[in-house]
């Protein structure tokens, strides 16, 4: 256990570093390219004495040094700034998008996963079968098909022509009036379940249904042929055929035995795909309307909104840095050869 | 069984996992709790208060608009601050003294009922409307327009700078204020204004609960006397609009089984999802569809298209101070290359050939103002009198990203150009970036072209006219760096008499367009038209082209059917 402590710990402090440095980088980067963000603020027809006194108040006649001293002066104090562009906090802002995001992006990596998983074991156990080629044959579609033309293909068939599920966003017009989802987390799955709102929480699970296949398609397949190329060399292992003599059922063996070694890699894979479907899938939330941190960040890059876009890279680090370190305890847990 | 030997136990495992995700969730919802903006207590209800309208009329809560924009258009919903897209929704909740309509009169009474101005146009004398509730209860009376008045002239922000011309603003009684003008100025524009004019409530810190106004405003809250109240407000998503019962112009009338109840803006930014949206009718109307979309939608049953000017024009500015276009031959030339008629046709019934500078339908525009029309044999005979017989040079054209007519024109005009021996070099550039050159001055030769359009804040030549020409002595929206102290006099002397004199200021207005015309300062691409598309059941809907955008008045507009 101390161990444990030791490690968590230990990696905790790595990650302040690493979001230190994160936010030291894009910070300074992203004032690379001439702007003005003073003009941003205050507005298209704006005069040229008001501009400058919004250069003042914002503090951006200040030397860049001093200006990243205030910034991370004011972030440990929960201040992380005003937007440019839409004069909004930027952490409320922020917390707003989060969820919406966290969510998609956990919806999708679940139904990857339930694809994936029992698709790659049954596919490397009955290789070039029928079933393996069609199994592989999904996962190149997966990976190769562009996430956009994914999403609009789903939009079109099952949104505009069957009209099966919505088109885009997370909530119905007309429900968000009549049966408002009360916040509690900001997840709308959980929140309409926690406060009993069954028709708010159908119609959120219609809405992220389409979006969310669309996020899973690339991480099904590479979590497909990463279970699957694992689970090919691990079946040849001796110590299975052993289990199999033993008279195990198959299934036993496949999916309590081989599955938990192969499954080491393919969780590796599963935190960087987690970490893109964060902030990665802009062209899903366009396209869909999901208001997620892509969308955020995206319109906040083209108008140099500076306050965002570092606030945005260093909840994204935090995130996906929590997220590598539950799976590496993940990870230590299922394969006691890992000395943490 | 051996005992497990895996580096964490299967309990201290489940333990760690839970402690994470409690302790996320905890920092989820502890940090959002305050972020649920709601407005003022406000309700839906659907049962009026005692107002003063003529009928109690019940609003159908059924009736709702939804809109799709294409990008996020609010920037700042304080009405002192606001001078951005969010004026199509502003336009709803707030109310200023008079109302632009661009007929005839040109101006209708909003928050005033009448108004009159001194003989030599220096006092003006408002009478304000009886029994006006805010948004908020408080009554609507003269110590609001001062307050208003003061707090934006005083933070002297977003647009302040249209009342330079007030020297003070006099309460004479509950209902009666008056303008002292250090000098004369069209005042009844100016009120009218869909900037900077916005009168709302001095009571909303009456408890002292409010800190800061501005961010109190911009979290989703509103204090004015308008139709719409905003009920919820998710920055860059979605923005609930519900109707002011008290509102005092009432809501009764023929259609008031049909009038609007509840407005909701969403955002859409991808074309593909807006077409979608109003093809299903989710939406009631969406904002900027690709005009092939539009064309194959104007056939569609359920959908109609609705032509409104604007008094938006896109303008193609020349670098006075380039090396190349300070010559007058030069830049004739050049305007004698661009291929207008063509152009106008690409646009299909979205551009309108600008004549002058001053967009069409709007006061100061005259049709009989000479064009440049394309003509190459001429173009090429100024180049040869410039000492350019056969070109030979480049031209740096930028244009904003994403703005399509702007690439378009550069591309035709480039195809001329070419002809003529001169290599345009189109090139794009994000808005911010760009004004950011032009602010670099006259004294950096940065490009010899820049396209952007323009739009009034209030409806005067002026606005056009000084913003875009008049000398600067810090660089700003003079992109051209056109500094000619004749023209500065005759539009500043125009804007002098526009209020007491207006057809003398026309005349002046008129003279200074065909100084530019004559230079060959500028080249006006379009004036633009929307095809605003709809759902058929939107009925009584009429574009007021001052109020920026594709403003909507929601209270003017009913729902048919269901």
């Amino acid at each position: 256990m101390v161990d444990l402590k030791r490690y968590v710990t230990k990696r905790l402090l790595q990650s302040l570093v690493i979001i230190l440095g994160i936010s030291a980088i894009t910070f300074f980067l992203s004032r690379v390219v001439p702007s003005d963000p003073a003009a941003l603020w205050v507005g298209l027809h704006a005069r040229a004495d008001e501009i400058q006194r919004a250069r003042v108040e914002l503090g951006l006649d200040q030397p860049i040094w001093v200006q990243y001293y205030i910034y991370m002066r004011d972030l440990i104090q929960g201040n992380w700034g005003t937007s440019y562009r839409t004069h909004q906090p930027v952490l409320h802002d922020l917390l707003l998008y989060l969820p919406a995001s966290i969510e998609l992006a956990v919806v999708g990596q679940i139904i990857a996963s339930i694809i994936g998983f029992p698709l790659g074991v049954i596919a490397a156990s009955k290789k070039n079968t029928k079933i393996d080629h069609g199994s592989r044959l999904l996962a190149i579609t997966g990976v190769s098909l562009p996430v956009f033309w994914i999403g609009l293909l789903l939009q079109i068939i099952f949104a505009r022509t069957l009209g099966v599920f919505p088109i885009e966003g997370r909530l119905d017009t007309t429900i968000a009036i009549t049966n408002p989802i009360h916040t509690i987390t900001g997840f709308y799955i959980f929140d309409s379940l926690a406060t009993g709102n069954f028709v708010a929480f159908v119609d959120v699970i219609r809405h992220i249904i389409l979006p969310a296949i669309a996020l899973a398609s690339y991480s099904m397949g590479l979590t497909l042929r990463m279970t699957r190329s694992s689970m090919i060399e691990i079946l040849r292992e001796k110590y299975l055929m052993t289990a199999k003599a033993f008279g195990l059922p198959e299934n036993m063996i496949r999916f309590k035995y081989a599955l938990k070694n192969a499954i080491i890699p393919t969780l590796m894979v599963i935190g960087i795909s987690f970490s893109w479907s964060l902030t990665g899938v802009f062209l899903v939330e366009v396209i869909f309307n999901w208001p997620g941190l892509g969308t955020y960040v995206w319109r906040a890059i083209l108008a140099a909104d500076y306050p965002v876009i570092v606030g945005v890279s260093i909840i994204a680090t935090f995130v996906i840095v929590i997220v590598n370190l539950i799976l590496d305890l993940l990870q230590a847990w299922i394969d006691p050869r890992v000395r943490l | 069984m051996l005992a497990s030997r895996s580096a964490i136990t299967k309990i201290q495992g489940i333990v760690i996992i839970v402690v994470i995700v409690a302790v996320a969730f905890a920092g989820v919802y502890l940090t959002s709790r305050p972020s649920t903006p709601q407005a003022s207590t406000q309700t839906t209800e659907v049962v009026p208060q005692t107002s003063s309208s003529t009928t109690s009329a019940v609003v159908n809560p059924t009736k709702i608009f939804t809109i799709a924009e294409d990008y996020d258009y609010v920037t700042d919903l304080d009405p002192a601050y606001s001078f951005s897209g969010e004026v199509i929704a502003m336009s709803n909740v707030y109310e200023g003294l008079l109302l632009y309509t661009g007929g005839t009169p040109e101006v209708k009474p909003a928050l005033a009922t009448s108004y009159n101005v001194s003989a030599d146009g220096l006092t003006w004398t408002f009478k304000l409307r009886e029994g006006v509730k805010f948004h908020d209860g408080t009554a609507f009376n003269a110590t609001a327009v001062k307050y208003s008045f003061d707090r934006i002239t005083q933070l002297g922000v977003g647009a302040a700078y249209i009342w330079g011309n007030v020297k003070e603003l006099r309460i004479i009684d509950n209902y009666t204020v008056e303008y002292d003008l250090s000098a004369a100025a069209p005042l009844q524009r100016i009120v009218a204004s869909c900037y900077g004019a916005w009168i709302y409530s001095p009571n909303i810190n009456s408890t002292g609960q409010v800190k800061d106004l501005h961010a109190w405003f911009n979290a989703g809250h509103d204090a004015g006397t308008g139709p719409y109240t905003i009920q919820s407000f998710a920055s860059g998503t979605q923005m609930t609009l519900n109707y002011f019962p008290d509102y005092w112009g009432g809501w009764g009338g023929p259609n008031g089984a049909d009038r609007i109840a509840t407005v909701v803006i969403k955002i859409a930014e991808d074309p593909a999802t807006r077409v979608q949206l109003i093809e299903s009718g989710s939406v009631q109307y969406a904002a900027s569809i690709p005009s092939e979309e539009r064309k194959r939608l104007q056939n569609e049953t359920g959908i109609q298209v609705n032509w409104e000017s604007t008094y938006q024009t896109q303008y193609a500015f020349l670098n006075m101070r380039s090396p190349y276009l300070k010559n007058t031959l030069i830049r004739q030339a050049l305007l004698y290359a661009f291929p207008s008629q063509d152009y106008i046709k690409v646009g299909e019934g979205e551009y309108i050939q600008p004549i002058g500078v001053i967009p069409h339908g709007m006061w100061g525009h005259f049709d009989d103002l000479p064009t440049y029309q394309l003509n190459l044999t001429r173009a090429k005979q100024l180049l040869a009198e410039a000492g350019y017989p056969n070109g030979g040079f480049t031209l740096t054209y930028y244009y904003i990203s994403g703005v399509a007519p702007t690439q378009t024109a550069a591309e035709m005009w480039k195809a001329e150009l070419t002809q003529l021996g001169i290599n345009l070099d189109v090139r794009e550039m994000t808005w911010p970036d760009l004004w950011a050159l032009i602010q670099q001055g006259p004294s950096k030769y940065n490009y010899d072209i820049v396209a952007f359009a323009w739009w009034p804040t209030y409806i005067t030549p002026y606005d056009f006219m000084m913003n875009l020409w008049h000398t600067e002595k810090t660089a700003l929206w003079n992109a051209g760096y056109y500094y000619n102290s004749s023209y500065d006099a005759l539009i500043d002397q125009a804007f002098a008499v526009e209020g007491p004199h207006p057809d003398q200021a026309l005349s002046l207005y008129r003279q200074a367009q065909l100084m530019l015309i004559n230079g060959a300062v500028t080249l006006p691409l379009e004036d633009l038209r929307l095809a605003m598309v709809m759902r058929s059941n939107v009925q009584g809907f009429q574009l007021d082209p001052a109020y920026g955008y594709d403003t909507i008045f929601y209270y003017d507009v009913w729902l048919q059917g269901s």
